[in-house]
């Protein structure tokens, strides 16, 4: 696909675009059910599918997931250079927004390998088996987290998934070569 | 899937979709191999064809075999084994091998020091940890703590060892001042320990000025020999130190010593009395001694100097005023009397004019010489000036005839002739008395009746002695030549 300059666009994402939910959702608040987020996702997956392709789609899914990941990392987490704190804080609040339940297995002393895993994953979990990894957004998610925690680029990949019948999303994220 | 007929064994009970025939031995072999995998020791080294060759079986099997060894690793903590296999089994060993590496992470960012990691929705086994990193973390505070209490204990122990090490450093410098100090000395230095009772110090100086050797200087009770039996201030000073330790804080005084000679010398001696702040109580008296020898004989030089005539060496007007005043004072106090005599040598002049006055003086020294033997001690012959003496002798009630003897005394000494080079001269003297109290009370008024007699015993011819009356009638004894 061809990217457009930012002159030219319509929808250019700011974090200012989420609006104000205190003043906009004073009764209602800021949560929704898991179905109305992944009804979404997926309803936008299909039809971009049904107009781009299978390929298209999925990186337009893991790039989405890495712009997310990176403002949010800049809007709900504090910048640290201990690896620990970053975990430590990326846990607490995936958690806490009940994102799912993100544990590190293991992880190389400079954080150049990573293998992390999401249990109760907002995307994928209780999902029926479809015999491929559905979870690119979080890849993308992932990495817009690590390359914003590091200032290196990662190529996130999900190896295990709900969707293949495994009951956990493992991720292994190698930083690479900028 | 058809039920196999268990009573046919030997022939085929049941035909799968692949077409693999299952008999009642193979489905026996089959089965005793899934039990070899599940419960056997070692995993059974055969496969069965009737495994091999049915798809599903083949599943179970490749299942069951991951299974063991994903166990089998992980008995020996090694959660890294592949397993191939999905579903909920698959799953479950997969989730499990990922929550140990979790665990394992975690543990080594613990054992690194990271306490702030803690582990979520693992049940009890997440509970266990988290209060295990909590207790650790709490130890660790207590321990840091503590550390830091003994850091600020070192660190105050190091700041003492400093101030101490400075302290020695400035005692060793002041050491090292005060020994040469007490070396470039010219007095002596000394200290006695009052506490301890250990020998006193005694400088080099102080040594080389009594010519005492260290060893037998005698101890500090026995010191009061060294003193003069004179010097009553040292003596009682001493006493009372020895006898209940009261010393003034401070004391300077002039005093003699028996140096090692046998000779008492003068010394100057000043002292501190160093007391224990807390009991009070004396610790130590240091104190320095100069030899003052030079200077007390130089005094002492100037101060007979001063009382004392230069030519005749008889004590002068000044002496003679003292000696006079106390005279009266002591006569006035025991009832006794004195007289107070004014004489003028006879024609002194001529012997000046005529032999000149080395002669005059020859013969001043002569004169002075014979009245001083002529008197008592206790009296005394003073030389105003010129031809002029003048004398005091005390006597007591009765003792009116010892006044007689000592001027007839001194006339006689006067009468025997003078040798000046070859020649002889013979010389007299008038005399005027007068006595105290009798007479007078106040010296002033003695001096002024001695000399209106003097005055006298010179107008009725010389060479004669007039006592002073009142009214001018006085007993004039002359004298034959």
């Amino acid at each position: 696909m061809q990217e457009r300059k930012e002159q030219e666009r319509k929808y250019l994402f700011s974090w200012d675009l989420l609006g104000n939910l205190e003043v906009g959702r004073p009764n209602l608040g800021k949560f929704t059910r898991v179905e109305v987020y992944r009804l979404m996702q997926f309803t936008l997956r299909d039809i971009i599918e049904s107009k781009f392709g299978t390929e298209e789609a999925d990186k337009v899914f893991y790039e989405a997931g890495k712009l997310a990941g990176q403002f949010f990392y800049e809007h709900f987490l504090t910048k640290t250079d201990d690896v620990g704190e970053f975990v430590k804080m990326l846990q607490n609040t995936l958690k806490e927004m009940k994102i799912g339940v993100l544990r590190v297995e293991s992880m190389t002393s400079g954080a150049e390998k990573i293998t992390l895993t999401v249990d109760e994953d907002l995307d994928c979990s209780g999902l029926p088996e479809i015999d491929y990894e559905t979870c690119v957004y979080d890849e993308g998610f992932i990495s817009g987290l690590l390359e914003n925690f590091t200032g290196r680029r990662y190529l996130v990949k999900e190896i295990d998934c709900w969707c293949t019948g495994d009951r956990t999303c493992r991720f292994t994220a190698d930083m690479t070569a900028d | 899937m058809a039920e196999p007929e268990k009573e046919r064994q030997g022939t085929a009970l049941f035909q799968s979709s692949d077409e693999v025939v299952f008999s009642a031995e193979n489905v026996d072999q089959m089965l005793k191999y899934f039990c070899a995998i599940l419960f056997a020791p070692a995993p059974p080294s055969d496969v069965p064809d009737i495994v091999k060759l049915n798809s599903t079986t083949q599943e179970i099997s490749n299942a069951l075999l991951g299974c063991r060894k994903a166990l089998q690793m992980a008995k020996a903590g090694d959660f890294s084994y592949k397993v191939e296999f999905k579903g909920f089994l698959g799953g479950a060993l997969k989730a499990l091998q990922a929550n140990l590496n979790h665990v394992t992470w975690l543990t080594r960012r613990v054992a690194g020091g990271d306490l702030d990691q803690r582990m979520d929705f693992m049940g009890d086994f997440s509970d266990s940890f988290n209060a295990m990193v909590e207790q650790l973390t709490s130890t660790l505070s207590e321990l840091k703590h503590k550390q830091e209490d003994l850091e600020s204990l070192a660190e105050n122990l190091r700041r003492e060892v400093e101030v101490r090490k400075n302290m020695e450093e400035r005692l060793r410098a002041e050491e090292e001042r005060w020994f040469l100090a007490v070396q470039c000395s010219r007095d002596g230095i000394w200290e006695i320990d009052l506490e301890t009772g250990k020998p006193p110090y005694y400088s080099q100086r102080l040594l080389e000025l009594t010519g005492m050797k260290a060893d037998n200087i005698p101890c500090v009770r026995a010191w009061p020999k060294l003193f003069h039996p004179d010097d009553h201030v040292v003596l009682q000073l001493f006493r009372k130190f020895l006898s209940n330790g009261d010393l003034p804080s401070s004391f300077e005084l002039d005093h003699k010593l028996l140096c090692a000679d046998g000779t008492y010398r003068w010394f100057w001696t000043r002292g501190m009395l160093l007391k224990n702040p807390v009991t009070e109580k004396p610790m130590r008296i240091i104190g320095v001694t100069a030899d003052i020898q030079e200077r007390k004989e130089r005094e002492e030089r100037f101060s007979h100097r001063a009382t004392h005539d230069v030519l005749t060496d008889l004590p002068n007007r000044v002496l003679f005023d003292d000696h006079l005043k106390n005279s009266v004072e002591f006569a006035k106090r025991n009832g006794s009397h004195l007289a107070v005599i004014m004489i003028d040598l006879d024609k002194f002049k001529t012997v000046n004019d005529t032999l000149g006055h080395y002669a005059g003086d020859i013969l001043l020294v002569e004169v002075a010489n014979r009245m001083q033997k002529s008197i008592r001690e206790s009296d005394l012959v003073s030389r105003f000036g010129g031809d002029e003496f003048a004398m005091i002798l005390a006597f007591g009630k009765n003792e009116w005839q010892s006044i007689t003897k000592a001027l007839r005394r001194t006339i006689d000494s006067l009468k025997k002739p003078i040798s000046i080079g070859d020649q002889q001269i013979t010389i007299s003297a008038s005399f005027g008395i007068c006595i105290c109290p009798e007479d007078g009370d106040k010296p002033n008024q003695l001096m002024m009746l001695a000399d209106e007699a003097l005055y006298h015993a010179k107008s009725v011819g010389r060479n004669a002695c007039a006592f002073w009356k009142p009214n001018k009638r006085y007993n004039v004894v002359r004298f034959t030549s």
